[in-house]
């Protein structure tokens, strides 16, 4: 039977599907008995699809950016 | 100055590398906001911090060499990030060096997590804003998952904006990064965790 702490180190593969059958009827059937996990595993979930939806629409252009990107227009044009 | 701009200002790769080559600094400006950053990290988790933000630039010398003869098999931010990878794997064998990364981060905090017995020490609650949308709609949360990701060790920060950012597979995150399965796997996981544990903390403080 796994542990809760099993559980914690394992929910990225579940929620990848990177774990073996065995190993994934192990991972659910503790969820089926464990809240406390099934709430970690959903916090989780929640939390990956966030971090893929975090929004990269706008780009920072700062003096650092400016500075390297004259270089390189400076070498490109010497070419 | 700081200017914000919209980073689809180019179309795609190919108008943003066609005004690249007329020497439109606009296009230059744009490509090194979009890249440099991801380049930086990846330079970082191969061979950490103070050789990083040298080896991204040598990478853009090159780049900008053959950014001509670029011929679009792969994305433009995928052709970057490999070249980084190859001249921070050249400099680290150069440089005979062993770069110590991540070791011993949060392993405390996940430590903590858990009594001798292997249980949750408390118990883990269904968060209130229980979907991304609602937590992306909470600037503060919102603030807190930028600030977070900008704050984890190289390798992580490099593994998980290559698997949950970029959608690269876990092989080719292996091979950029020079890394095993099994330790990328771990990585990635440390770096997704972090971020779990930071929104629970709000979520459980509010």
């Amino acid at each position: 039977m796994l542990k809760c702490r099993q559980i914690e180190q394992l929910a990225s593969d579940y929620l990848d599907k990177d774990l073996s059958f065995r190993q994934r009827m192990a991972f659910k059937l503790h969820l089926f008995i464990c809240h406390n996990c099934r709430n970690y595993v959903r916090q989780l979930k929640i939390t990956i699809t966030s971090i893929k939806l975090m929004p990269a629409n706008q780009i920072i252009v700062d003096d650092k950016t400016k500075a390297l990107a004259k270089v390189l227009r400076e070498n490109a044009s010497k070419q | 100055m700081t200017d914000k701009r919209d980073s689809h200002f180019y179309e795609n790769d190919a108008a943003l590398i066609d005004a690249m080559l007329e020497g439109d600094s606009t296009a230059f400006e744009t490509a090194v906001a979009l890249y440099h950053p991801r380049m930086v990290t990846i330079a970082k988790a191969i061979i950490g911090e103070a050789f990083a933000e040298e080896i991204a630039q040598d990478a853009w010398m090159s780049a900008i060499r053959s950014l001509s003869e670029f011929a679009g098999r792969s994305s433009l931010n995928t052709w970057l990030i490999q070249i980084t990878a190859n001249a921070a794997k050249t400099r680290l064998r150069r440089e005979k060096r062993q770069v110590s990364l991540d070791e011993n981060w949060q392993e405390k905090e996940t430590a903590d997590r858990f009594d001798h017995t292997g249980h949750w020490q408390e118990p883990v609650s269904q968060w209130e804003l229980e979907t991304p949308e609602a937590i992306l709609a909470n600037d503060q949360l919102s603030d807190i998952i930028s600030k977070t990701f900008e704050q984890l060790p190289p390798q992580q920060q490099a593994v998980l904006s290559l698997y949950d950012l970029e959608g690269e597979s876990m092989s080719e995150i292996c091979n950029i990064l020079d890394l095993s399965a099994s330790n990328a796997r771990v990585l990635l996981h440390r770096a997704r965790s972090a971020i779990q544990q930071k929104i629970a903390q709000y979520q459980d403080n509010d």
